[in-house]
């Protein structure tokens, strides 16, 4: 398997997430606050099954628009430790009381404001995985109108074991955002999750990965 | 050689701190409902709840509550819509936080800026060196959402700035001590947000440090942190000593 395509598979990961979550959970979300105690039991089921078979996806689930909901509502599912015990997403415990609502946040606000999936970070997310993390999000709509995300977090660990034989087997290769922030790097000089310079980006030939918001830089 | 490697040694196995449990999270909560973090009236989350989240038995939780309860910080009313409730009255809670603040030592006030700058200061650094455009937009508008119109909201307000700015070093380790650090010591280190000209000069220091980030000026972003932190030691200080002569 090349780079890009070990990188198109583990963004794929998430984005099965986002599809099994939409298919299980479209019916009750489309009922609004009336669905919601459904809407979380098959966010629920469907974590359940999507974190036991998918060992490259840390969490995921539904975040609910607060305005549409009458309030916030993150149904969120993760495979916590080495054994992968999978629980429920505690936001007030986890956000330590400084995030005042997640709707400000760039996995909730992009997809809210341009209607279009978003890939966030790698940044240290203190409101759910208390880790570097990628975090793919999905608008949910109902007839144009914002009901909320669908996504799914990956770690960097788990992103770097996910495409490490492929890395590995690039020498010097680097995965980096559109903002030229590196996510994984086969070269001991270039540190994950720094920006590349401006100057040492020359020295790369740098193609897009298809369908994800990732590039994957190979030395000249 | 041989001495250091053995005082090395002899740390591996010095006593952990053996405070009872209940003690700690009667400590904690006591903090919290001294400095405001928890305010009055509020209800605190169940005996369960509160044992799942602190990790400890409910049977833990029941004791610190208990003695909360002795010493009028908390009330407990049962039946529906029952429970714990915050009940100390503010000049209570003002007395207190006065008392903290005589009791601490000129030292400790220095240590508390230092060691927050050892944090705060070198995320500043990374992050005018390293931030890109959309973690300046995420943290222009957490700045913009922010309130300082009272103490409660500046704390917070503060603190949710200052993790922000952490994170952008993107050092899980560095991330996770500053939030211990705000909740074991931010509400002393930031006592001089009580004073609403402080927190007019806390906004202003802050909008100065997501500018010098923008900016891309690694030393200017240092030194905003350090003026900041400067500032709030200098509060202590004086108030330490106003209260002294009282």
């Amino acid at each position: 398997m090349t780079l890009i395509e070990a990188v198109r598979a583990v963004c794929d990961e998430a984005h099965a997430v986002t599809s099994a979550l939409e298919n299980a959970a479209s019916d009750s979300i489309r009922r609004g606050a009336a669905g919601a105690v459904e809407a979380v039991l098959e966010v629920e089921r469907t974590m359940h099954h999507e974190l036991e078979r998918r060992a490259l996806v840390f969490g995921g689930g539904f975040v609910a628009e607060p305005e549409v909901f009458g309030g916030e509502l993150m149904a969120w599912w993760q495979a916590v430790g080495p054994d992968r015990t999978i629980r429920r997403l505690d936001p007030g415990a986890t956000g330590n009381g400084y995030v005042r609502s997640y709707a400000d946040i760039e996995w909730f606000r992009v997809p809210r404001e341009t209607g279009a999936e978003h890939m966030t970070g790698p940044y240290i997310d203190y409101l759910c995985t208390d880790e570097a993390t990628l975090t793919f999000t999905a608008p949910f709509e109902i007839d144009g109108e914002f009901q909320g995300v669908l996504g799914a977090d990956i770690t960097l660990d788990l992103f770097e074991r996910g495409v490490g034989d492929a890395l590995e087997a690039t020498p010097g290769a680097l995965v980096l955002t559109h903002e030229h922030r590196v996510v994984a790097s086969a070269d001991d000089e270039v540190l994950v999750q720094r920006r590349l310079p401006p100057t040492a980006r020359e020295q790369y030939e740098i193609s897009p990965v298809p369908g994800t918001a990732l590039l994957v830089a190979m030395r000249r | 050689m041989e001495l250091t490697a053995s005082i090395a040694r002899s740390a591996v196995f010095a006593p952990l701190a053996d405070r009872g449990r209940a003690e700690v999270v009667t400590a904690r909560l006591e903090e919290a409902i001294v400095l405001g973090i928890l305010q009055p009236g509020e209800r605190l989350p169940s005996e369960a709840r509160l044992a799942e989240r602190l990790g400890v038995a409910t049977v833990t939780v029941r004791e610190a509550l208990a003695d909360l309860r002795d010493r009028s910080l908390l009330t407990t009313q049962r039946g529906r819509g029952g429970g714990s409730f915050v009940t100390v009255d503010e000049a209570a809670r003002a007395a207190a936080v006065a008392e903290r603040i005589r009791a601490l030592s000129a030292a400790d006030a220095a240590d508390l800026g230092t060691y927050f700058l050892a944090i705060v200061g070198t995320s500043a650094r990374i992050a005018a060196e390293d931030a890109s455009p959309s973690d300046l937009e995420s943290l222009s508008l957490d700045l913009a959402r922010a309130s300082f119109g009272n103490e409660f909201s500046a704390r917070r307000s503060l603190g949710g700035f200052h993790v922000a700015v952490v994170a952008l070093s993107r050092s899980t380790r560095l991330v996770r001590e500053q939030v211990r650090l705000q909740h074991a010591d931010g509400p002393m280190l930031w006592a001089s947000l009580q004073d609403p000209g402080e927190r007019e000069a806390a906004a202003a220091a802050a909008q100065r440090l997501v500018d010098a980030i923008a900016a891309g000026d690694g030393d200017l972003a240092y030194r905003e942190a350090e003026t900041a932190v400067a500032r709030a030691v200098r509060w202590l200080l004086a108030e330490r000593r106003r209260l002294e002569a009282r």
